[in-house]
């Protein structure tokens, strides 16, 4: 009765953990796409905020918070293009060829630029992937007899130290042990 | 003095040589004698280097206008601590300063390990050693500090009037402090690989020189955002400057590193991780340095291009190689038998804290070396500037705020359902709240809600854990709560300090939420008199002045602030004219600052003949909690710095 009850509480930790590291996963994406500028921004703004002031020094800054003369007249050209109804990639094109190719600093999402956003991403669910395989190997590897932890806490940091329990100790002993442990486990915070 | 710093120079390379030389010699002869003598060779290198410095700072103090350096960087009329941050002020002498740091923990490491640890320290002083060889050789051979001008000028070309400023003069030894001192960590771990002495020594020995780096690096990182804030005049302080970034990766590893370094104490796992983590942090900081000198990036901040840059690649590859060499040739040995009790554990929510922190770093990297890498591919130039940084790195740095609160509550090994329940209801009910709050008050934008939110839960997480903690301690002994807090966290200094310092992060993580996503500004041209009202706040120009003052012309505008009708305060923002062969205008930024807000004004333009002014004036909600953040982080870091007596007891045994 007591194994059915830890198997079943095992198994609903088990698919919170699996819930929780995929809505972990999933977030990063989710959020870089939810981190666009906001859509209540007027096109001036938000083009001011995405192209950057090509005066030379501050040659990553965008335009609108570059706080230099250079940038204040970027911004007037800006605002009469938006006056003239013009589209984004209109304004960005008439932009690159009067003040360079600088004022484009935010990649695109195609072409090669693609590479620039898809990259970390793909390094996280590689890593990810790496992770689930080294956590499943340490999984196979534990001993679920181990009555807990062997190593050494430092500095009093963990309530589950040595518990003492020798390999020479008897099974009784061991599942004595572990049952304090897990009770602990359960009570204590640490 | 100039001749006594170039013969210092020569003689620590030499000394420096001949310290990797005894120390390899006498490691493998087993010759105690000889690893005695490249220890006195390392005490022979610091004191050499310090003596160069020493000469350098007389040379620039003393207004002695025939040697290059002090022409280039220096100025009768400058401030003598301005005088003395010139030393760092010119790459000749900022690669100085790196030696001059190296030498004094390369010294003080060989000292304080006299006694111990005979097998590593030999390989432990080589490491050093060479490291401070290739600086001094980049002196010698490339950038020499001591090179003579060839007649005496009247005066010098003064520093660059955008250092001229109190954080900019401690901002960079701080973090000089911070990437050298990496270099001990690193010299440890290749000492253990060489060694096969793969047990946790090495990580016991270098635990608190990891945190001093770290905590350096961390000063250095703030003080820059600070001296951006009060003087490049954007109203932000972190423009992903390729400079900004190179200090910010090294410091992301490490983070990860000091978090890994827990698991491989307590259950021996992780030990190729942990090794190739702190090879990538001092691999990072060389690349920092690198990247500031190689000229391969544009940077406000880089240092003049220069032919620095290949000997600093070749460096950086001879490091890579050489240690990711020995964890190959290791790799046997330091796989450990790693066994996981349950996935929902303390040791997952590290490895999960490590992968984003690693991505994160990776994603600036990405970023700062992207244009670098079209240009390679396509032939095409661009530039990568904060719009993608911020919506790379926003999402990351939420899920590490997300982690700084759920590893605290998930226990060491495995957690069960019930436990969990208890640990997360509190912290969890505090950040639905406060998202609930944020919606209730018509706040929108996702990557703000997330942020206050799960500061709240982050906060809600470490206020639970001090309170329990305390009421357990205070029921045990019969302490009353406070004293039992204080007990607490002087009985547990490491855990109960990292909480501090997370701390200083939710307040850091409040700042700049704050600050980017609520930040208003406005631009008015006035004449005396004149007002213009902004957020809450109604500005009256006053007098427009010209005046000199020690040799700079200073434009100053008088603003007399009113609040609720009544004049609250004045404001004088600046621009000055720095004297030097192109007149250099600088801003001079005025800031009146409360908890809730800065109220920064920039004087963006002028018209002496009508006495008009025009002010770029911004709202930046929350900015103080930024700087409050540092020093609440500098305060946990403190105290997970000081001496456990068990540690102590600890340490007389090994």
């Amino acid at each position: 009765m007591n194994t059915r009850m830890r198997s079943d509480q095992s198994g609903r930790v088990a698919l919170f953990a699996a819930l929780a590291v995929l809505a972990f996963f999933a977030a990063i994406p989710a959020s870089m796409w939810l981190a666009r500028p906001p859509s209540d921004v007027t096109q001036a703004e938000r083009l001011g905020a995405e192209l950057g002031c090509t005066c030379g020094t501050c040659p990553h800054r965008p335009m609108a918070t570059c706080g230099c003369g250079f940038a204040d007249g970027m911004l007037a050209r800006l605002d009469a293009e938006v006056a003239a109804g013009r589209t984004d990639a209109e304004i960005t094109a008439i932009l690159v060829a009067e003040y360079g190719n600088g004022v484009k600093i935010t990649p695109e999402g195609s072409g090669f630029d693609l590479l620039a956003w898809a990259a970390p991403i793909v390094l996280l669910m590689v890593g990810a992937v790496a992770m689930a395989g080294v956590i499943s190997h340490w999984r196979a590897g534990s001993d679920p007899a181990a009555p807990a932890v062997t190593g050494k806490a430092t500095g009093g940091e963990s309530a589950v130290s040595d518990t003492g329990a020798s390999p020479s100790r008897d099974a009784t002993d061991s599942d004595r042990y572990r049952s304090i442990v897990e009770r602990e486990l359960d009570t204590f915070d640490d | 003095m100039r001749e006594l710093g170039q013969i210092c120079l020569v003689l620590s390379l030499a000394t420096a040589g001949y310290a990797v030389a005894a120390s390899l010699l006498g490691a493998r002869r087993l010759s105690a004698g000889l690893i005695q003598s490249g220890r006195n060779a390392v005490y022979a290198t610091t004191a050499l280097v310090l003596t160069a410095g020493a000469s350098l700072i007389y040379l620039l103090v003393t207004d002695r206008f025939d040697a290059l350096y002090v022409v280039q960087n220096s100025r009768a009329a400058m401030p003598v601590q301005y005088k003395v941050s010139a030393l760092w002020g010119g790459m000749e002498g900022s690669l100085l300063l790196w030696a001059m740091i190296l030498g004094i923990y390369s010294g003080v490491v060989a000292y304080q390990n006299r006694r111990r640890h005979p097998a590593l320290m030999p390989y432990v002083h080589a490491v050093c050693m060479v490291t401070t060889g290739f600086f001094v050789s980049l002196m010698l051979f490339s950038a020499n500090p001591f090179l003579p001008l060839g007649f005496t000028a009247a005066d010098g070309q003064g520093m660059n009037p955008l250092l001229q400023n109190p954080a900019m003069a401690i901002h960079p030894p701080n973090l000089y402090l911070g990437f050298v001192g990496f270099t001990i960590p690193f010299a440890f771990a290749v000492a253990a690989l060489v060694t096969g002495r793969l047990d946790t020594t090495w990580l016991h020995s270098t635990r608190r020189w990891t945190i001093i780096a770290w905590l350096f690096l961390s000063i250095g990182i703030i003080l820059g955002a600070q001296w951006a804030y009060v003087e490049l005049g954007w109203g932000g302080f972190w423009g992903w400057d390729p400079v900004e970034n190179a200090s910010l990766m090294p410091w992301l590893l490490a983070t990860a590193y000091l978090h890994s370094v827990m698991i491989e104490e307590k259950k021996q796992m992780l030990r190729v991780w942990n090794v190739l983590l702190i090879i990538a942090t001092f691999a990072m900081c060389i690349f920092g340095t690198f990247l500031t000198r190689s000229g391969i990036v544009s940077s406000v901040h880089a240092f003049a291009n220069s032919n620095l840059g290949p000997m600093f690649a070749i460096f950086l590859a001879l490091v890579l190689a050489g240690s990711l060499g020995l964890v190959a040739y290791r790799l046997p040995e330091l796989k450990s038998e790693g066994k996981l009790d349950a996935v929902l554990s303390r040791e997952s929510s590290f490895l999960f804290n490590n992968l984003v922190l690693v991505v994160a770093c990776f994603a600036v990297l990405w970023g700062t070396m992207f244009p670098v890498i079209t240009e390679a591919i396509t032939g095409t130039q661009m530039t990568v500037g904060p719009p993608f940084f911020n919506r790379v790195n926003v999402p990351i740095m939420l899920l590490l705020l997300l982690l700084t609160g759920v590893g605290p509550l998930i226990a060491w090994r495995k957690a069960s359902l019930p436990s969990l329940k208890r640990a997360f209801a509190t912290p969890t009910a505090t950040g639905v709240v406060t998202l609930g709050t944020m919606f209730y008050l018509g706040v929108r934008d996702f990557a703000t809600v997330m942020a206050f939110a799960l500061a709240a839960f982050v906060t809600a997480t470490i206020l639970q854990e001090f309170w329990r903690g305390a009421r357990a301690r205070g029921s045990a002994t019969g302490e009353a709560f406070h004293r039992a807090l204080v007990s607490l966290t002087w009985r547990n200094k490491r855990r109960y300090g990292g909480y501090i310092i997370h701390i200083g992060i939710v307040c850091m993580a409040i700042g700049i939420t704050g600050s980017s996503s609520f930040q208003r500004e406005t631009q008015a041209t006035l004449l005396p008199g004149q007002t213009v009202d902004f957020a809450g706040y109604r500005l009256q120009m006053g007098d427009l002045e010209l005046y000199d003052s020690s040799g700079v012309q200073v434009v100053s505008a008088e603003l007399l602030v009113f609040q609720d009708g009544e004049p609250k305060f004045r404001m004088w923002p600046q621009r000055h004219f720095h004297p030097g062969p192109e007149v250099q205008p600088t801003t001079e930024v005025a800031i009146w600052s409360n908890m809730r807000h800065d109220l920064y004004v920039v004087l963006a333009a002028w018209d002496l003949d009508r006495g008009s002014a025009t002010f770029k004036a911004y709202l930046n909600p929350l900015v103080k909690w930024i700087w409050i953040g540092g020093l609440v982080l500098v305060f946990g870091t403190v105290i997970c710095m000081l001496p456990d007596r068990s540690a102590e007891v600890g340490a007389r045994n090994y």
